[in-house]
């Protein structure tokens, strides 16, 4: 049996609303997910790509990425690959920052290409292992389709797998991606994703979850160990606001009730409130901004406090034309909605200006 | 939804095939290299024409290659009506075209013959070429345009982005048939006048029947006056022929029913005088919404909300709640805004303006034009962010670009009109 930790996505130096605390949180977060792995004691931690936001980290990310991997030498087989976020202008994969953690052997990873393959032994078993970087979508499939594995336990990990399930060759025993942050496994076709380590757009992770997947790989098939993967920071998220047809002073006061509403855990805690509905741009303009976020801060002092304006504003709106650019179409929309009287005489005349030429 | 386009002697490509996937796509290459004709090539094949600079291509031999005798267009797209993959064949000789609609991989058309096939495309694709180019297509410059604009010509320019100046168009045709209704009209007065000062000259039928009496009575008393008679009586058919004349519909009813049909016309034109700002007052808010979707992508960490009230006066939210006006906004944030709002048009017009399933196409013809180095720094990550739709094409000389899309086809002149050096990425 052979154990694999599989984590991914870590964006360090990413900084959610430009807090500079985000990106303390982003290495904490990292380090907590890498600590519990090394709980399972594995013999192989993956982190399948966007180890770093951007191909340029600052030295402060860079020093800590040095000195937690320098923890994990001897320790496990460590594995990274290149992310989208890693590399520079698309593919130039001789730029990205993992090609220094590779040559002071911290790390394994693709090298200067998309991909790489090598086999070595856990326990005296055999793994052969298929790493793609980022790469294009056709190229992907490409290494996917041509790799032949000659060992009985063979690993294929790439930063992003959209391949359908179902057209995945079947001779591999665990498939890992990432690209995406939200945990999602298959334990029918062993393909797993173990989502971000901390959070980086909320508005696309706010409804999923992050978790750690220990994957123990055997010829006879593999277990899956699974464990919750939090942010170190408690975000508190509420969507259900709905100011649809409320005046102005309404909105304000149902907004800083669903902040009294809220009673966070931990301290300095980041709340995003996500406003819906349809109201008139008069209310709009008398919606109080920024004395209901003083109002929110002051109640729950947190770290970050983002009001998400999703709401939809109109004027008065008689006339609604299904086709605006499609001209007969819409004259006649309007005399039917305005119920004009001269209806009848400009539907006799309109085929005279606008009947389709016949060619 | 355009999947694979091949081109035999159009223009400067005498035998080529470009493929075009889902994502963002860059045609890349310097001045001349052939990235415009790539995307008339398109057009043509879909609408059978070609507009350079919002102007109709007159000659469609001019799009054949020098040294052709005939330019063969083939183009594989999805249509949205049906999701099906169809491709259109169409051949330019000098003084006339073929067409050809496949079912991609039948080898027997579904519709042949130039008509047919115009019309069938239109079917397929839900809308017209005026449309289709008014919802997937910004144009060079349009971008920077808007950032210099005060929000009153902002308003005009977003107008006509949006399509809706064919209302304009409609409208003084309709100026012209009016013209030409009333210029009828007072012919027929003026006839009518004529026939009735002629009528004044003659004698009338009262008169005319006196004569007739006492020259019967001459006749009784033996004189001759055969010759008198015949006179009288041809002033008389004279004086039938114009009052059945004056009195003919052409005369009489004719003049009421045109006057009528003018007038209705003249109020058809205050319709399509009004409908253009029914139709802007309901896409506003669609477009705001989308550009705000948009702007947020990128600079969500700094901002919350764009808004665009019914001047046209754009203002930014902060994340503190402040209101911020643009002009106080830096000069990325500044093109990232207009930016958003052009894309924005688009987007929202193929949500909303059709009833059919949206195109999922945008053409962007070098969105850079116009902008400095330091704005034009944010157009690839804005480019890269434009997930609004499924098929992203970008046509630019910018290098900067080559990171921002998913794929890259890169056109290198060669000189002496060869066809230039094409690499698919």
């Amino acid at each position: 049996m052979v154990r694999v930790a599989h984590i991914s996505d870590s964006h360090l130096g990413s900084s959610m609303f430009q807090l500079t605390e985000r990106r303390e949180d982003a290495r904490r977060s990292l380090k907590k997910a890498v600590d519990m792995a090394m709980k399972h004691s594995p013999d192989i931690l993956i982190h399948t790509g966007d180890l770093f936001h951007s191909p340029l980290p600052q030295n402060d990310d860079m020093i800590f990425v040095i000195e937690l991997f320098k923890s994990l030498r001897d320790k496990v087989r460590l594995i990274v690959l290149d992310g989208n976020h890693d590399l520079p202008y698309g593919y130039r994969y001789a730029y990205s920052p993992l090609r220094g953690l590779e040559t002071m052997e911290l790390i394994v990873s693709t090298g200067s290409g998309p991909y790489k393959t090598f086999t070595e032994s856990f326990d005296g078993k055999t793994v052969e292992f298929h790493l793609v970087s980022w790469t294009s979508g056709q190229q992907l499939e490409h290494f996917l389709n041509s790799a032949r594995p000659t060992e009985k336990i063979a690993l294929f990990f790439a930063h992003d797998i959209q391949t359908p399930k179902e057209n995945l060759p079947l001779y591999f025993s665990y498939f890992g991606c990432g690209h995406k942050h939200n945990f999602w496994l298959d334990e029918e076709y062993d393909i797993g994703r173990p989502g971000s380590t901390c959070f980086i757009n909320w508005d696309r992770e706010m409804g999923g979850r992050k978790k750690l997947i220990v994957v123990d790989v055997d010829t006879s098939g593999n277990e899956y160990t699974l464990e919750q993967l939090n942010d170190v920071r408690e975000f508190k998220f509420l969507t259900g606001v709905d100011i649809t047809g409320m005046g102005p002073e309404e909105v304000n006061n149902s907004l800083r009730k669903s902040l009294d509403k809220l009673s966070p855990k931990k301290t300095k805690p980041i709340i995003i409130l996500k406003v819906n509905g349809l109201i008139d741009s008069e209310t709009e303009k008398s919606i109080e901004r920024s004395e209901i976020l003083k109002y929110g801060e002051k109640k729950l002092d947190p770290l970050f406090l983002h009001i998400e304006p999703n709401w939809s504003s109109v004027g008065a709106r008689p006339v609604n034309l299904s086709e605006p650019l499609n001209v007969e179409f819409s004259i006649l929309e309007y005399l039917t909605q305005t119920k004009d009287k001269r209806a009848q005489q400009i539907q006799r005349i309109l085929p005279k200006y606008f009947g389709r030429e016949v060619t | 939804m355009i999947r694979r386009l091949r081109l035999q002697n159009f223009k400067v490509y005498k035998n080529q095939e470009f493929n075009f996937e889902k994502g963002t796509t860059a045609i890349l290459g310097p001045n001349g290299s052939g990235k415009t004709s790539i995307l008339e090539a398109i057009e043509f094949a879909l609408f059978r024409m070609v507009t350079r600079k919002e102007k109709k291509v007159p000659k469609l031999e001019e799009l054949i290659n020098h040294q052709g005798k005939r330019a063969k267009i083939e183009l594989e797209f999805v249509a949205p009506i049906n999701r099906r993959s169809y491709t259109v064949v169409r051949i330019i000789n000098p003084g006339e075209t073929q067409a050809d609609l496949f079912l991609t991989g039948n080898k027997q058309p579904e519709t042949s013959g130039v008509a047919r096939v115009d019309d069938q495309i239109v079917e397929l694709i839900g809308m017209d070429r005026h449309a289709f180019s008014a919802l997937t297509y910004v144009r060079q410059g349009e971008i920077d345009r808007l950032s210099r604009l005060a929000p009153k010509g902002r308003r005009t320019d977003l107008y006509s982005m949006m399509g809706l100046s064919v209302y304009d168009k409609e409208s003084s045709r309709i100026q012209k048939e009016i013209r030409q209704i009333d210029k009828e009209i007072e012919n027929i007065e003026e006839s009518k006048k004529r026939l009735e000062e002629v009528r004044k000259h003659l004698p009338n039928q009262k008169e005319i029947e006196a004569a007739l009496r006492a020259l019967a009575e001459l006749e009784q008393s033996g004189v001759k006056i055969k010759q008198v008679k015949d006179v009288i009586q041809k002033v008389d058919q004279s004086l039938s022929a114009i009052q059945s004349q004056l009195e003919s519909p052409e005369l009489s009813t004719r003049p009421e029913e045109l006057k009528e049909e003018s007038e209705i016309t003249k109020y058809l034109r205050v319709l399509l005088d009004t409908i253009p700002d029914v139709a802007e007052n309901q896409l506003r808010p669609h477009i705001r919404d989308e550009a705000r979707t948009l702007f947020r992508e990128i600079f969500g960490d700094r901002y919350s909300d764009l808004i665009i009230d019914d001047d046209y006066e754009i203002a930014l939210y902060d994340l503190q709640g402040n209101r911020v006006s643009l002009m106080a906004a830096s000069g990325g944030e500044d093109v990232c805004v207009n930016f958003s709002l052009r894309v924005a048009v688009n987007t929202a017009l193929q949500k909303h303006s059709i009833t059919g399933p949206p195109p999922g196409l945008l053409v962007l013809d070098e969105p850079g034009a116009g902008l400095d180095t330091q704005r034009r720094r944010w157009l690839p990550e804005a480019i890269s962010r434009l997930d609004v739709v499924d098929q992203v094409i970008v046509v630019t000389h910018m290098e900067e670009m080559k990171g921002a899309t998913d794929h890259i086809i890169s056109l290198t002149p060669q000189g002496k009109g060869r066809q230039p050096l094409v690499e698919i990425d």
